[in-house]
């Protein structure tokens, strides 16, 4: 074949790519897939060992009554009533908390994510924020301890004789809402920062300023963002122990501070379903695993349906964009 | 929630014991805060359980330390973590 041949004739064909199959893979390679698949299979089977557990133990043990009321001390397991007043501290602590860290935790997220000035400010803001997600619960708890035994916040909290107890529903949520907000910065965080550039850039030209183009175009469009991180940030909060057991006294029932209808209950002291099932566990001091399981089995419930709200309104809203 | 499962009892664990030691039961340091914070009026406990909070404390700067020195390498290939 001449030069002039080989230039006229048809390319040849690109080498055809190997199927990018496992079976060609280096030994160690295959290994690792292997280990990670089976990682993820065990942590599959430990996620349903535990819902299918507590669902067998749960539906064998709750009782409509159980949720209608309230503890009582007595020595009869019968007799001990049931949980309606931690259910409601769970859903009063859960609502004040993410009151508290959802517009903070946005503001932190666009402050870091579309300005971030002074820039030392921003990074020491960041490392805060990371390591808030990485402090026990315990020692915010007692942090709260300090802060809420203060004279000047007694106003929050019980006081007798002049002292400031500094456990009630709005120390123990104030404490929950740094629990929740790490995980709502960073979400939120991640949702700004995925959007392009071009996406900011047509709302500048269009002559929106930065904090229209931010509260118009960026946030509407980080919204599936913002509902995931919140919900994450639910969780942590309801399922949080430490905070409940010493800032909201863990007394099984409501305690209020005084006779004023909802701000004497605020002020006053009560109990979670976490509190409540650390409390009835068989290591704990009331040692009925049966009301335990129950309250374990409505806390995964009020989980579940929250993960489900999630993805739902998750897809809604990316539906709803991408139209 | 550890000291359910690790037996809430204040005692240390001895490896000399052997094996055993595995199961032996313990005590946290966060177990050991909630366990004693119906004693916080008293000074002597109240010091102890700062102190073991400041430990936890500074645990957690240093791992919160230790994750961000881990992410510098990345930086160099554009990933903001």
């Amino acid at each position: 074949m001449t030069v002039a041949q080989a230039s006229l004739s048809p390319p040849a064909s690109p080498p055809v790519r190997r199927a990018d199959s496992s079976a060609s893979w280096r030994l160690s390679d295959r290994i690792g897939l292997g280990f990670a698949w089976f990682l993820g299979l065990l942590f599959c089977a430990i996620a349903a060992a535990i819902v299918i557990y507590f669902l067998v133990e749960g539906i064998k043990y709750l009782r409509p009554s159980l949720l209608v009321t309230n503890p009582t001390a007595s020595s009869s397991e019968s007799q001990t009533g049931g949980f309606l007043d931690p259910l409601l501290g769970t859903v009063i602590i859960a609502l004040m908390a993410m009151a508290i860290a959802i517009p903070s935790g946005i503001g932190i997220a666009v402050w870091l994510s579309e300005f971030g000035r002074p820039t030392a400010l921003a990074r020491l803001t960041e490392s805060c924020i990371e390591m808030l997600a990485g402090t026990p619960s315990v020692v915010l708890a007692l942090f709260g301890t300090i802060l809420f035994e203060a004279p000047a916040l007694g106003f929050l909290s019980q006081t007798s004789h002049g002292i400031v107890l500094g456990q009630s529903f709005f120390a123990a949520s104030a404490m929950l809402s740094l629990v929740g907000l790490p995980m709502v910065v960073a979400t939120v965080r991640e949702g700004l920062q995925v959007i392009p550039s071009h996406v900011r850039e047509a709302s500048y030209a269009v002559g929106k300023t930065k904090i229209a183009t931010t509260r118009r175009v960026l946030l509407p469009a980080a919204r599936p963002q913002l509902i995931t991180g919140s919900m994450l940030g639910l969780g942590r909060v309801i399922g949080d122990t430490a905070i409940v057991l010493l800032l909201l006294g863990g007394t099984l029932t409501f305690s209020n501070a005084n006779s004023t209808p909802l701000l004497g209950t605020l002020r006053g002291t009560g109990d979670t379903l976490t509190g409540y099932i650390y409390y009835n566990a068989p290591t704990g001091d009331g040692n009925q695993p049966s009301k335990a399981y129950a309250a374990a089995f409505v806390l995964m419930l009020i989980v579940l349906a929250l993960n489900l709200g999630v993805d739902f309104t998750v897809r809604r809203s990316r539906a709803k964009l991408w139209n | 929630m550890l000291s359910m499962v690790s037996g809430g009892v204040g005692f240390a664990p001895n490896p000399a014991d052997g094996l055993i030691f595995l199961f032996e039961p313990s005590r946290p340091l966060a177990a050991t805060i909630i366990s004693n914070n119906e004693q916080l009026s008293s000074p002597p406990m109240k010091h102890t359980l700062y102190a073991i909070a400041a430990v936890l404390l500074f645990s957690a700067a240093m791992l919160s330390v230790i994750g961000w020195a881990a992410k510098q390498p990345m930086k160099r290939y554009g990933v903001i973590a």
